[in-house]
């Protein structure tokens, strides 16, 4: 017996121990010096690329001048945004200071590589001759430059000016991707400001309603609507906050139901089933509340009698799965895939939004899913992790 | 005789699937929708972590090691609850307050690593492992006594169970299920043992526990059944008889015996099987000294490291820390944490005291992690034994379900969530399917592992695991915690270096057999040595590297408290 949980064991050790070389091992081998160097340009534009992915400003561009320098093997270089330096490496990088203004480089201002002799420095002793102005051009705006310099010592060769221009190239494109995702972020939050404009005219109207009806008969009653009134719409309208808990997000939930049922008496049926361990999820802010929205309006109010709607929330492991519930007339398979895809009528562009965001948020097997038949009532499913990076309730 | 224990083993976890089926309580009228009432408070939410934490280890081992070491097993239990004091000053909190839900969670997210979390996923699956063998092991062993089964069967039925129970979706109503299960427990283990030193008028046979006298054949004799022959060590002269062939042994003397039934004659010292060594009441009730044996200093150091520093790397009790709502309240749970156990640990030891006395042929078999539950028959012989005994079965029972149920599902998740093939693309169905035969394939591992580690005691195997979280994990969290210099490449050198050392300590104890000596308490517990390797490497590579981008966002959201609006979305 001993044995052979000895070989067991020594197995895992083996296979833990071969787990180590992987992970800790770099491939070594000799390189040629054609290889050597390409080596050395690949890890200077490798090293470079992650900072500038931020956008270009004075952090990003310190942490890539040096990177940028090996790379294009000047004596110098220099980051610039439109009117002063950002950022410089190099041989008299001292006399290029950060923030200083850019009026030796001034060349022809126009978007195409310059060179720039005989540069005159308050300092005499700075040994920059040369500069070539490369210009970084995102979007068809120009954004900045990247300048190399060559010593007193060296003549200006066609290849510096070329490599000059490819590097700025490089340094361009990444910049152009940190706008292009913070427009991607500018994007997001213009969805969610469509979707607190959706919320409708007519249900504030319906709520007003329902508490006017209320406040002679039942005064206390209408003063609980109307601070269930006042915490939904200070939720709904706040900005700044695109992530909330779970917890939070059917709080709100709440106050919006309460006042769909002060219309709707004993019309609206609510049940509630929710696991503990599922109420610190994090989701996108307002996005159950149009799930019941929907439900109230496709089971309710489209149809005479009473109608149920019921909100599960369930823990599965690393998945938190929100079921919103309604018993109204259902719908087909064309028409709920029309719904999440935006192309439906009425509460369909509420749906294709929240799943839209989630799946920016979360990827793509995350969102909503609907399951519903003719006549059978229509279930919303809601898809989150538990945890992803980056992604905190505020 | 079977029957009442099985029923009873019955009741309490037909008792459990209850809670688990009704736990969500349902809620019809607006009066009852408030959400807020629906969140765990922290006495739930502690209830639930000591009931996944508590295992067969507690359950069965802390008494059977207190039976066989004497007061120096008391180690155990106190290193079990202090680890959740390391786990409150410098883990609780800081942890919720990131949100991960996982330890692959937040190494991944810490280190701006992808591939840390596959190798923190490999650690979490060892670590599982390591702890769900005991828990198969216990479960053999009680089925065994219970219902006379072998003891494969035992390990195959609670497997079955376990990993079915799972796959339908066993976390529903997690938290009420396991705070029922931590009850059942601490009823299961507190009531016995406060009847039976209630009807035995106090502590029998105190020569043996505090003074010079080695344990000691009843008055009717000792007769034990030996399936295979063993290697005795008899403390004293003795006369005995070997299935009716009287033999006379010297004191000291060593003898291979069986397989057949021994008989010893009242009043005998009861010999010692190979491995251990008879002890009087004064060397057994002192808690350190002696250079070998569980009393040895190293080995309790070590023990205590272990326990200490690997109870926050624990993969299924950190995931019930997401329940809390913020870190205040990560933080009142743990302390509750630290008060339930306490009163938990108040009661095996009871347990470890009376069975020196009244059940010493457990000595000669080896076999004293069953003293809970042979315990109350032998000392109130009768229906009130029987009761009693139903009682600690069903508590065992319950201990191995639960632990393992909890093991299970990080098992499960780990494997489907972490190891599948880019998880985040499939869709909610696919990827609760894969969680379903994760949780069927998780458990041949360990109920394979289980079935050869049959003859290594349970507080040993669970002694293994700690000590792999504490060399892996524990560096992990407390450097990563509270340290901005930590590197991936750091953690990941030092996250090898204590599993690869700490496993390898541990097979080398196995192949050398019982080790002694010096350095011998190292090798059955490694805890001593590789953390301290765990922490340098961790440290030593971080510092020849640069740290991550985003450690600075990391820390605010790690320690600024919540409500500030500090650590909102990074960027």
């Amino acid at each position: 017996m001993d044995v052979l949980l000895g070989a067991f064991i020594g197995a895992l050790v083996a296979l833990s121990a071969v787990a180590a070389w992987r992970l800790v091992a770099r491939p070594r081998g000799v390189l040629s010096p054609a290889a050597g160097m390409r080596e050395t340009a690949l890890h200077a534009a490798t090293a470079t690329l992650p900072h500038l992915r931020r956008g270009l400003d004075r952090r990003s561009a310190e942490k890539a001048v040096e990177h940028l320098r090996a790379l294009t093997a000047a004596d110098a270089v220099a980051l610039t945004d439109t009117d002063s330096i950002l950022a410089a490496a190099g041989v008299g990088a001292s006399h290029l200071r950060p923030g200083a203004p850019l009026d030796a480089l001034h060349g022809g201002g126009d978007d195409r590589i310059h060179v720039v002799d005989g540069l005159v420095w308050p300092d005499p002793s700075c040994p920059l001759q040369t500069a070539v102005v490369a210009p970084l051009v995102v979007q068809g705006e120009r954004v900045g430059s990247f300048v190399t310099f060559t010593a007193t010592s060296r003549r200006l060769t066609p290849e510096d000016t070329r490599a000059a221009g490819e590097a700025a190239s490089l340094v361009a494109a990444q910049v152009e991707l940190a706008v292009v995702a913070s427009q991607g972020e500018r994007l997001a939050e213009a969805e969610l400001r469509a979707l607190r404009a959706q919320i409708s005219p007519h249900f504030i109207y319906n709520a007003l309603a329902a508490v006017a009806s209320h406040i002679h008969d039942a005064p206390d009653e209408a003063r609980e609507l109307l601070t269930d009134f006042a915490e939904f719409t200070r939720y709904a309208f706040r900005g700044e906050r695109p992530y909330v808990t779970l917890a939070d997000e059917l709080r709100y939930v709440e106050s919006y139901l309460r006042l769909e049922q002060a219309r709707f008496g004993d019309r609206l049926v609510v049940r509630l089933v929710i696991a503990p361990e599922a109420l610190q999820a994090v989701v996108p802010v307002l996005s159950v509340q149009p799930l019941v929205e929907n439900a109230v309006r496709h089971g309710i109010e489209s149809r005479p009698g009473t109608g149920t709607v019921e909100i599960r929330a369930e823990d599965h492991g690393a998945d938190v799965v929100v079921e919103v519930r309604d018993d109204g007339p259902g719908m087909t398979d064309v028409r709920a895939g029309a719904a999440l895809a935006g192309a439906g009528a009425g509460g369909g562009i509420g749906l294709s939004n929240v799943h839209r965001r989630m799946q920016q948020t979360f990827g793509e097997g995350y969102g909503l899913e609907v399951r519903s038949a003719a006549g059978g009532g229509t279930t919303i499913v809601m898809t989150v992790p538990k945890f992803r990076a980056g992604v905190r309730a505020t | 005789m079977i029957g009442i224990p099985l029923a009873m083993v019955v009741v309490a976890t037909s008792g459990a699937a209850g809670v688990g089926v009704y736990g969500v309580r349902l809620a019809r009228t607006t009066s009852d929708l408030f959400v807020a009432s629906r969140a765990i408070t922290p006495w739930w939410n502690a209830a639930a972590i000591s009931g996944e934490y508590l295992s067969a280890a507690s359950f069965l081992g802390v008494a059977g090691l207190g039976m066989k070491s004497g007061a120096a097993a008391l180690w155990q239990p106190v290193g079990f609850t202090a680890g959740y004091l390391a786990l409150l000053l410098f883990v609780a909190a800081p942890l919720r307050r990131f949100g991960s839900y996982t330890i692959p969670d937040f190494a991944e997210a810490r280190l701006d690593a992808p591939r840390m979390r596959l190798l923190a996923a490999l650690v979490v699956l060892l670590i599982a492992d390591f702890y769900l063998v005991p828990q198969l092991k216990g479960a053999g062993l009680a089925l065994r006594v219970i219902t006379g089964s072998p003891y494969w069967a035992g390990i195959a039925v609670v497997a079955l169970l376990v990993a079915v129970n799972v796959g339908a979706g066993g976390m529903r109503s997690v938290t009420y299920v396991q705070a029922y299960q931590f009850w059942v427990k601490t009823f299961a283990i507190a009531l016995p043992a406060c009847l039976l030193v209630i009807h035995l008028g106090g502590l029998p046979g105190r020569a043996a526990l505090f003074g010079q006298a080695y344990p000691q054949a009843p008055p009717g004799g000792l007769v034990v059944k030996l399936g295979e022959s063993r290697t005795l060590t008899f403390p004293a002269a003795t006369t005995g008889q070997l299935d009716g062939r009287a033999f006379a042994v010297a004191a000291g003397a060593r003898r291979r015996l069986g397989p057949g039934e021994l008989v010893l004659p009242a009043g005998s010292a009861i010999p010692a099987p190979a491995g251990t060594t008879a002890r009087t009441g004064r060397a057994w009730s002192r808690p350190v000294g002696g250079a070998e044996g569980a009393s040895s200093p190293l080995l309790v150091y070590s023990l205590l490291l272990a326990t200490f520093l690997g109870t926050m790397g624990l993969p299924h009790i950190l995931v019930r820390f997401y329940t809390s709502p913020d870190g205040a309240a990560a933080r009142r749970t743990t302390v509750r944490v630290l008060g339930l156990l306490g009163l938990f640990y108040l009661f095996p030891f009871v347990y470890s005291l009376l069975g020196r006395a009244l059940v010493p042929q457990l000595y000669v078999t080896g076999a004293t992690d069953l003293v809970v539950l042979k315990l109350p028959q032998a000392a109130w012989p009768g229906l009130p034994g029987d009761l009693l005994a139903g009682l600690t079965a069903a508590g065992a029972f319950a201990a191995f379900t639960s632990t393992a149920s909890g093991l299970l599902i990080s098992i499960a998740g780990t494997l489907s969530h972490d190891l599948a093939p880019r998880g985040g693309r499939a869709g909610p169905r696919e990827r609760f399917r894969r969680f379903r035969l994760a949780a069927a394939g998780g458990m041949v591992v360990p109920g394979l592992m289980a079935v050869l580690a049959r003859d290594v005691d349970i507080s040993l195997l669970v002694g293994w695991a700690f000590a792999l979280a504490a060399s892996t994990f524990c560096p992990l969290f407390l450097l990563g915690i509270w340290w901005t210099g930590l590197t991936a490449r750091g953690a990941a050198s030092g996250m090898i270096a204590g599993a690869v050392s700490a496993t390898a300590a541990i097979f080398a104890g196995l192949a050398l057999g019982e080790p002694t000596g010096g350095a011998g308490p190292l090798l059955t517990q490694p805890a001593a040595l590789t953390v301290p390797i765990a922490f340098a490497t961790m440290v030593l590579v971080s510092l020849r590297g640069e740290p991550p981008a985003g450690t600075r966002g990391h820390m605010l959201a790690l320690h600024a408290p919540e409500g500030l609006g500090l650590a909102g979305p990074e960027r």
